[in-house]
């Protein structure tokens, strides 16, 4: 294909993290709480990446998700109406057996059918908690080259204090890395270490084959969260 | 951001060879295989390829083109950057002028396309039916290191003469080109499809320009230029189905072979490789009690009372009780009278065929022509259209115009 060098499927999640500011979501969630005049916080990854050649971007809306239908529309302004991939927001789905799901791996379980139907060889993963202007498209080349089976972005920074000053109750869960080398030897949940961590930023690239077998299997086995 | 390669289409010829046909319409715009209009194929191929900008280049009678294109959306070239641009002559500081040639048509476009930057151009033509994949002949062109490529087609060497033919060697590297040539060195036509490096096109335009004497043509003028400087040009042979659709016989030929995509015709049912357009927004077509199909291909908003058979009827038509149309291409809106017979011809669109009329006849050894009727005219009950008549005005009640 002629203009396209990034072979990779865009999914985010926008309720990530809504538990840590309670005032802003009572009638909104995170994706639309509002930034720096003109923007909501989805612009910031959804912009990221359509710049980076990404035109095929599902987005699994969870709750208070009518101002994002809202802001998101058909996409048009984000050059994502399209025939073949474009915007594709999905609600939940529930009924009395099936409740809405919680966590991101049963939100990717939800949409196992619409992964398995699709051609890109990548996902790239994120949440909307974090303005950046993030480049997608080298994210996936260190991914690519690196042979990794997943990649994780992450920043060196001292954890925020919203994450410290939480309660043992926290259900966002936030994660620090322990790298050798660049190589993730271990994740920390909700880690209380002071000083610079490893912060990771949740976004992952991995191949979509291996995300469906492994949501699949995880799946199966009730009862693991993420 | 810069784009790798954009396309620029070439659709503002006049197809005069189509006579009644574009009378008041571009070629590009002439209805084709049902629900489409010829330039679907090149549009399709781009967006199908990857490319997101096109430019389309308009001139003659560009009014249903321009209503057609819009905003570009059924081929999914409603972009925020790049996109599908209609791109009429226009008024600068330095004076104005119509296209005056293929190649002065590009430069008089050379801003446009440095909007988007881009290392490679591609000029396509809006009057060929193909299905064609532009990365495939992209990848050749980088393959080779060429600062020119052709999309060529082999022809059987009996029709090589009628041809403009590029003579390569081992390499594909173009050698020479002959231009409909007494004694065919090569078989191996010019598609008329061209990739060039973006800085050496623009080089060659602003010279050719400068020289009063150029036809500004990229068959005549451009491409014998880049011979003569010995520039690295290459040919990329095209195996697929090509039709050029310039002539009334050729353009009927092509209908027809829709009907057929197992054997002669272009295969319009691959899924891989869709051919988008404008939808009609009519409902589905409907054969009534007296209608009777066979081997056809029937489009939205048809109403088929009568007999149809191996025929292409575009959407919106009526076939009314007792009507007889066979080997016939009868475009949009027309509608077809009781008791009128439509054989062999091509009938443009809101054509009224009157009563008993007759239109066009099956080949019978001695004559084979292709009826054609103008879009509009009104063929009155009981007239007669002869196989090789060309009819732009109304043929009154019980007349024959041959």
């Amino acid at each position: 294909m002629v203009n396209s060098n990034i072979d990779a499927l865009g999914i985010i999640f926008p309720n990530s993290y809504d538990d840590l500011v309670p005032e802003l979501v009572a009638d909104r969630l995170m994706a639309s709480i509002p930034f720096a005049d003109r923007y909501r916080m989805i612009d910031f990854i959804l912009s990221s990446m359509v710049n980076c050649g990404i035109d095929n971007v599902s987005v699994i809306v969870r709750k208070n998700y009518h101002s994002l239908l809202d802001h998101l529309g058909s996409g048009r302004e984000w050059d994502l109406t399209r025939k073949n991939g474009g915007l594709n927001i999905v609600p939940p789905f529930a009924e009395k057996n099936i409740k809405v799901y919680n966590g991101r791996v049963e939100a990717l379980a939800s949409i196992l059918g619409f992964l398995k139907s699709q051609k890109e060889k990548y996902v790239v993963m994120a949440d909307t908690n974090i303005a950046v202007n993030f480049d997608f498209g080298a994210f996936l080349e260190q991914h690519i080259e690196s042979g990794a089976d997943v990649t994780i972005a992450y920043t060196e920074e001292e954890l925020p204090k919203s994450a410290l000053e939480a309660g043992t109750d926290n259900k966002s869960l936030y994660y620090t890395l322990e790298l050798e080398n660049k190589r993730v030897n271990n994740i920390r949940i909700n880690s209380k270490a002071t000083g610079v961590q490893n912060f990771s930023m949740n976004i992952y690239a991995i191949e979509r084959e291996l995300l469906i077998d492994q949501i699949s299997q995880v799946f199966v086995e009730k009862g693991k969260t993420v | 951001m810069a784009k790798e390669m954009i396309a620029m289409l070439l659709a503002g010829g006049q197809g005069s060879r189509l006579y009644a046909l574009t009378q008041n319409l571009a070629k590009p715009a002439v209805p084709f295989g049902g629900k489409y209009r010829i330039i679907d194929f090149p549009l399709s191929n781009c967006v199908n390829s990857g490319i997101d900008t096109v430019g389309i280049l308009t001139q003659y009678q560009p009014l249903v083109l321009n209503e057609y294109i819009g905003n570009g959306q059924p081929w999914d070239l409603d972009r925020l950057h790049g996109g599908v641009h209609v791109l009429p002559p226009y008024q600068q500081a330095s004076g104005s002028d119509w296209y005056k040639g293929t190649a002065n048509a590009i430069y008089q476009n050379i801003s446009f396309i440095d909007r988007y930057d881009p290392e490679y151009v591609i000029i396509l033509s809006g009057d060929q039916i193909c299905k064609q994949d532009y990365s495939d002949f992209l990848k050749f062109h980088k393959e080779k290191g060429a600062e020119f490529s052709v999309a060529v087609m082999e022809v059987p060497w009996e029709e090589a003469s009628r041809f403009g033919l590029m003579v390569t060697d081992d390499n594909d590297k173009i050698t020479e080109f002959q231009e409909k040539p007494k004694e065919p060195k090569s078989n191996l036509a010019s598609m008329g499809i061209y990739i060039f490096n973006w800085d050496i096109l623009r080089k060659y335009l602003e010279e050719d320009e400068a020289d009063p004497n150029s036809e500004n043509d990229f068959g005549n003028n451009i491409i014998p230029n880049l011979l003569r400087d010995g520039r690295d040009m290459y040919a990329y042979r095209f195996s697929g189905y090509w039709k050029d659709v310039g002539t009334i016989p050729s353009l009927w030929e092509a209908n027809m072979e829709v009907l057929d995509p197992e054997h002669s015709g272009i295969d319009l049912f691959d899924e891989e490789w869709k051919i988008y357009s404008r939808n009609s927004g009519m409902t589905g077509h409907k054969i009534g009690e007296t209608g009777v199909v066979e081997n056809s291909m029937i489009t939205d908003g048809c109403r088929i009372n009568g007999h149809v058979k191996h025929s292409i009827l575009f959407a919106g038509v009526k076939v009314e009780p007792g009507a007889e149309v066979e080997d016939a291409v009868v475009m949009g809106g027309t509608t077809i009278k009781a008791g009128a017979v439509v054989k062999h011809c091509i009938v443009a669109e809101n054509v009224t065929i009157g009563e008993n009329a007759v239109v066009g006849a099956m080949p019978d050894g001695e004559s084979s022509g292709v009826a054609t009727v103008g879009s509009g005219v009104e063929i009155g009950n009981g007239a007669k259209v002869g196989p090789n008549a060309m009819v732009s005005n109304n043929v009154k009640d019980g007349e024959e115009q041959w």
